[in-house]
């Protein structure tokens, strides 16, 4: 089980791994958007800070939902106070500190990690050729080669990929309800 | 808090992009998403973005490029250094701490009345259980610790929801006594049995097992829901009794389900084999497969199911799927402890299927149902009213 729950549990434990795992690179990249090229280098600190002041706090937290609100919400402040000290990015700053800009680099980072997370918790073979068909971009019949399988199979690992990653979702990615008569 | 609410919508936003990349979205869903984009011409732009193969390819190398481990080790000594440095300053603050509950007690006496009027939020279940030990004395498993029974059976809390029943095999008599165990509505406990057995019992249960497995079978009685992992003992049959129903196993997982107000028992098999023995039949279940156990004459059908279906509740969600709206909120009335009131009948044969996680505040739960635009709820009190 992945569930957000077990993450935000675990954490209150102080057990961080499937945070860092699963969530970590989201906030990361969140930060150095938020940094801009030359003051990257300072994300890791923002989001390590934010973290550990969420943990100090834990118990406040009902959902990962409410703890990934914080964390945003901590690292976004941080990051525009770095700015600040720097008067000659007044410009640059005052677009920072819009809520657009927030919203839009949080549903960014949030999609495209839901994203890492679902291919990265493919069973091994199916994850293998997914990544090399899609991210890599190679062709089956090099894939095939490389893998020492058949054509049939790049095909079928292909498909189950697909496949897995359309309806078998961790149940956590979902939260939601339909009718069926509608 | 208006930042924290509009946070949370953007993360379901980003949930309905990602599944929009590999499937049709309904109408419903696109509609969610399109009043978001017109929101703003740079909520469209990241819209696209997150379509465009390439810029995902791109994301996707960058969140791999990310050192989450060294990052990790970091934190890991952080939290460490500060756990022992609150380790030393219990003391002091267990001091301060008393001064304070003093002052919200007085506060709580002397707060004016109007504060009443606030609506209480519904709290999911949690941890809740009554433990009634073979000579009838009820023990409080919220301070409980650990005990010895005379049997020389050990009763241990090993977590926040679980208890462990150790026998010590110093047991002098070779009768079988019993205790039991009563999960009242909106609570959940994990229990170890003797032999190794695990339990996960829901809401609104009862379970009576023997101290010590000392007879010939490991037999038990339940009442309402519970999800067993027995442990393999061939010389031993574990048996659970519900209703007019045994379930005999040799170890095995499943989960048997038969409220009082349910004319049906369902077994549903995970692993390994079962038996299913009613007054006038005996079936035998392969995994995937569910027996349902018609009560009023004793026969027993078999369906194949998806297991997770029946068993997600022990794992912290609520799948449901093809259920009717009376299943799905008779399960939130047992979870939430409210009492559910139809308009029509018509309303209690919808069909749903969802997925939620069990430990959401009820309002949550009632909102999601909400955006199917085919049921209404009023909350009063802990009543809930279901109409459209």
């Amino acid at each position: 089980m992945n569930s957000e729950l077990q993450i935000l549990e675990e954490f209150k434990k102080g057990r961080l791994g499937i945070l860092y795992e699963k969530v970590y690179p989201a906030l990361l990249l969140f930060a150095v958007n938020y940094l801009g090229d030359k003051k990257d280098y300072l994300a890791e600190d923002c989001v390590q800070d934010a973290i550990f002041d969420a943990w100090k706090k834990r118990g406040q937290f009902e959902s990962l939902s409410s703890l990934k609100s914080f964390l945003y919400t901590a690292i976004r402040n941080d990051a525009i106070s770095i700015h600040r000290k720097d008067k000659v990015e007044q410009r640059y700053n005052s677009q920072l500190e819009e809520e657009v800009f927030f919203n839009t680099t949080i549903v960014d980072q949030e999609t495209q990690m839901i994203l890492y997370n679902a291919i990265n918790g493919l069973p091994e073979k199916e994850k293998q050729v997914f990544e090399m068909c899609f991210v890599e971009g190679l062709k089956n019949v090099e894939v095939a080669v490389k893998l020492d399988m058949s054509d049939s199979s790049v095909k079928k690992y292909k498909a189950r990929a697909l496949e897995i990653l359309r309806d078998k979702l961790n149940p956590s990615i979902f939260m939601f309800f339909f009718s069926l008569r509608g | 808090m208006k930042m924290n609410k509009s946070i949370h919508k953007l993360f379901d936003v980003s949930k309905l992009i990602y599944k929009g990349i590999f499937n049709r979205l309904t109408e419903g869903e696109m509609n969610r998403i399109d009043n978001w984009k017109k929101e703003n011409s740079d909520y469209e732009r990241v819209y696209q973005d997150l379509n465009d193969e390439e810029y995902l390819v791109r994301g996707y190398k960058n969140i791999r490029n990310v050192d989450t481990k060294s990052a990790l080790q970091k934190m890991q000594e952080r939290v460490h250094v500060e756990k022992r440095k609150r380790r030393n300053r219990f003391f002091q603050v267990a001091s301060s701490a008393a001064a304070v509950l003093i002052l919200v007690f007085g506060y709580l006496q002397f707060r004016p009345q109007e504060s009443e009027i606030f609506v209480e939020e519904i709290k999911p279940g949690g941890p809740k259980a009554i433990l009634r030990i073979s000579d009838g004395s009820v023990i409080d498993i919220d301070t409980l610790n650990f005990i010895l029974l005379p049997e020389g059976v050990i009763i241990q809390k090993s977590g926040e929801r679980r208890l462990d029943f150790i026998a010590s095999g110093s047991s002098k008599t070779k009768k079988i006594v019993y205790n039991e165990i009563e999960i009242p509505r909106g609570g959940e406990y994990d229990l170890l049995l003797p032999d190794g057995t695990q339990v996960w019992l829901n809401s609104e249960s009862r379970l009576k097992f023997p101290a010590e497995f000392l007879g010939e079978d490991r037999k038990v009685y339940l009442e309402g829901e519970a999800y067993f992992n027995v442990s393999k003992d061939l010389n031993k049959p574990f048996r659970v009794e519900i209703k007019n129903q045994v379930v005999e196993v040799l170890g095995t997982e499943f989960n048997v389900l038969g409220y009082n107000d349910e004319n049906a028992v369902y077994t549903t098999l995970v692993t390994g084999r079962v038996k299913v023995i009613s007054e006038s039949e005996v079936v035998e279940l392969k995994p995937g497969e569910q027996g349902i156990l018609n009560i009023s004459n004793g026969s027993i059908d078999i369906r194949e199911v998806d297991v997770r279906y029946f068993t997600s509740w022990k794992d912290g969600m609520f799948i449901l799927e093809d259920q009717t709206l009376r299943q799905i909120m008779d399960k939130f009335s047992r979870w939430y402890d409210v009492e559910i009131e139809f308009e029509s009948e018509e309303m209690e044969e919808l069909i749903f299927k969802g997925r939620v996680p069990r430990y959401s505040e009820l309002s949550e739960v009632l909102s999601l149902l909400e955006m199917t635009e085919e049921v209404k709820f009023k909350v009063e009190g802990r009543k809930i009213f279901v109409y459209n």
